[in-house]
């Protein structure tokens, strides 16, 4: 019996060692995506390719698997990094108080005239958004950008800033973090800091 | 991206792999191998000293489809990257009361 034990544990363990290993490339593939997402969407393909480049150098399973670990904590580390220099949108952190108090000032300080503003900005369609997103979708991985929830916007402000940033407006958007947004208005540096501000005054 | 780079450890490793192969461009895994440093902690340090200016960076010439593996990304550093991290392995040097090194 303990032969039969041993002989079943034999080839079982080789059998499951096997099985692993061929799950190591699909793992280490899983686990760059997965650090390559929390990038910003304009150094996602880079860091995939150079990431991808980089595993393909180190040699046997182990060590590729070991190293797309390393790039989890890289993703991680950079997207930190990039937090404090570019300018995002938490959906978790924005007060909506604050955003009529926020807004209007910054606005109306910065810009002599919002008509022309207001003439600028839905001028040009660069934003896709369906009907529950606020600012709509990164248009490079899709991901939503629902800063707001129209239900539950009982002052009123998620109409009052739909005003400045509707589907008309000339906005990009693109992934900063996880669950963070990069809004910038092209070629409009002061609505960079209006929402700047509302991230930055939300806590 | 911020110019403020912080003299670590690990940086002045990479920063004198650089210094000791001044011509040469190096990949990613390349420099890991001869700083010893893991993925994690190289890539930040990568990040932090090409927006500074420090290091520059290019993809490897080739169709990857010819290749038959993805592109390397190649490193190099910059002029001012190296008058810098001269400056900071003198200001190392000073502060461990050694001679300064001579790259």
């Amino acid at each position: 019996v303990e032969l039969l034990v041993k002989l079943l544990v034999a080839i079982f363990g080789k059998l499951l060692a096997d099985d692993l290993k061929a799950w190591f490339p699909r793992l280490t593939e899983l686990l760059i995506n997965r650090a390559v997402r929390q990038l910003p969407c304009d150094l996602q393909e880079r860091y995939a390719e150079e990431w991808r480049a980089f595993v393909a150098e180190i040699p046997g399973e182990m060590g590729k698997l070991l190293c797309a670990f390393g790039f989890l904590w890289a993703g991680w580390r950079l997207s930190t990094e990039l937090r404090i220099k570019t300018v995002g949108i938490s959906t978790s952190s924005i007060n909506q108080q604050n955003v009529r108090n926020i807004v209007l000032p910054e606005v109306q300080a910065k810009v002599a005239k919002p008509s022309v503003t207001q003439a600028y900005l839905s001028s040009s369609v660069v934003i896709p958004v369906d009907e529950d997103s606020f600012l709509g979708a990164c248009p490079k991985c899709g991901r939503r950008v629902g800063c707001f929830d129209p239900t539950s916007d009982a002052n009123g402000h998620y109409s009052h800033l739909l005003k400045y940033l509707n589907p008309n407006t000339s906005v990009e958007i693109r992934c900063a973090i996880d669950g963070d947004f990069v809004v910038k208005v092209k070629d409009l540096d002061f609505f960079t800091d209006v929402v700047l501000g509302l991230d930055g005054n939300a806590q | 991206m911020g110019t403020e780079i912080q003299p670590t450890a690990q940086v002045l490793k990479v920063l004198g792999t650089f210094l000791n192969n001044p011509k040469e461009e190096l990949s990613g895994a390349e420099i890991s191998k001869l700083t010893r440093l893991k993925s994690g902690t190289l890539y930040p340090i990568l990040m932090r000293l090409e927006g500074a200016k420090w290091l520059e960076s290019e993809w490897e010439t080739g169709d990857p489809k010819v290749l038959g593996r993805p592109r390397r990304r190649f490193y190099s550093i910059t002029a001012l990257g190296a008058r810098s991290a001269r400056a900071e392995f003198r200001e190392f040097d000073i502060a461990l009361g050694r001679p300064a090194w001579n790259f």
